[in-house]
């Protein structure tokens, strides 16, 4: 019985070490999305592109919108209780 | 859930008289007026006690409150979106920070922040990067020609970092003819760090109000020198966001 969980486990080995790669990979994807810091500086980035007249003022409340809504998701995932104090 | 209500936060100057600023609040046009502590007073209005969303519409409500307090006094701004629960905390925030906020409102006394961006017109972009751009060139035919991808890759990022080098020189050899002789009539200049790759200055300035006409019209004289290669982004005034080392906050 032994053996064949040893068997078991060498057969599986590169499996589990491409899914725990695949789960470190999503976790900081979503560490980066969720990055209210980020987020924050994404936006400045925006407004000054507006300000600058790279982008125009359409582009920029499309981009705004998205990013107020990636916002919200990370403060409700960073701090659910917080979002109002 | 509905947030409770606190106060907003705007602007820390000098009064021991209280003002009123009128119904100009960032939330629901609340009525805009101060509180006090010993000689200093800030702004505040009566507002939702929450996270506010940095929108640019929120954003623009807020600097509006702050320019119309600036018209009148000089001021410590407070960041966007600080508020507070009650009265009490707004007394323990002065405490705190009395001694620091009058150092820091008599470095700014009589003074303003403009701020100036330049930056490349795509086609001098282009022409200013010249020798890049051929390197850049020479190197996508080599690429056509060659099919191992560790060795592209290597150049692909050895022409990025000599671009960026390239780019770098010709903003201090700018930074020489614009930033330096505008620093000459500031009483303090930040140069900032580039937000985009045609951006050739990003800089603050610190200037005394009874200088603002005379540095105006130096930057419309750089302006004019430059004009046909760059754009300028001359913003202003502001309050003194960048020379101010005291962060009011609500959690002081």
């Amino acid at each position: 019985m032994i053996v064949v969980f040893i068997i078991d486990d060498l057969l599986l080995a590169p499996a589990r070490s491409l899914m725990f790669i695949f789960k470190e990979i999503t976790r900081q994807v979503e560490e980066e999305f969720y990055d209210e810091t980020r987020i924050l500086k994404e936006l400045r980035l925006y407004q000054e592109r507006l300000e600058l007249s790279e982008i125009s003022v359409a582009e920029y409340d499309l981009v705004e919108e998205k990013l107020m809504s990636r916002l919200h998701a990370s403060r409700e995932r960073n701090e659910p209780d917080a979002e109002e104090v | 859930m509905v947030a409770g209500k606190g106060y907003y936060l705007y602007a820390l100057f000098v009064e021991k008289e209280p003002q009123d600023f009128g119904a100009i609040g960032i939330v629901g046009r609340e009525r805009v007026f101060t509180l006090h502590y010993k000689d200093l007073a800030l702004a505040v209005s009566r507002a939702p006690l929450k996270k506010y969303d940095p929108v640019r519409k929120s954003a623009m409500a807020h600097q509006k409150v702050i320019s119309t307090i600036m018209e009148r006094y000089d001021v410590l701004p407070v960041s966007f979106g600080t508020c507070v629960q009650s009265k009490q905390e707004i007394m323990d925030i002065f405490a705190n920070l009395y001694d620091k906020a009058q150092s820091a409102l008599e470095g700014i006394r009589n003074k303003i922040e403009v701020g100036l961006r330049v930056v490349w017109k795509k086609e001098f972009f282009v022409q200013e990067l010249g020798v890049a751009n051929r390197q850049i060139e020479a190197l996508k035919k080599k690429i056509a020609e060659q099919r191992g991808a560790a060795n592209t890759y290597r150049q692909v990022l050895e022409i990025g970092e000599k671009v960026q080098a390239i780019a770098d020189e010709r903003r201090r050899h700018y930074v020489r003819l614009i930033f330096d002789p505008l620093c000459k009539m500031a009483d303090d200049a930040i140069l900032k760090d580039v937000t985009s790759e045609r951006m050739v200055i990003n800089a603050t300035f610190l200037v005394g109000k009874s200088r603002e006409k005379e540095f105006d019209s130096a930057v419309n004289d750089i302006y004019s020198q430059f004009s046909e290669m760059m754009d300028f982004k001359y913003t202003g005034p502001w309050p003194p966001y960048s020379f101010v080392n005291i962060k009011i906050t609500g959690n002081e």
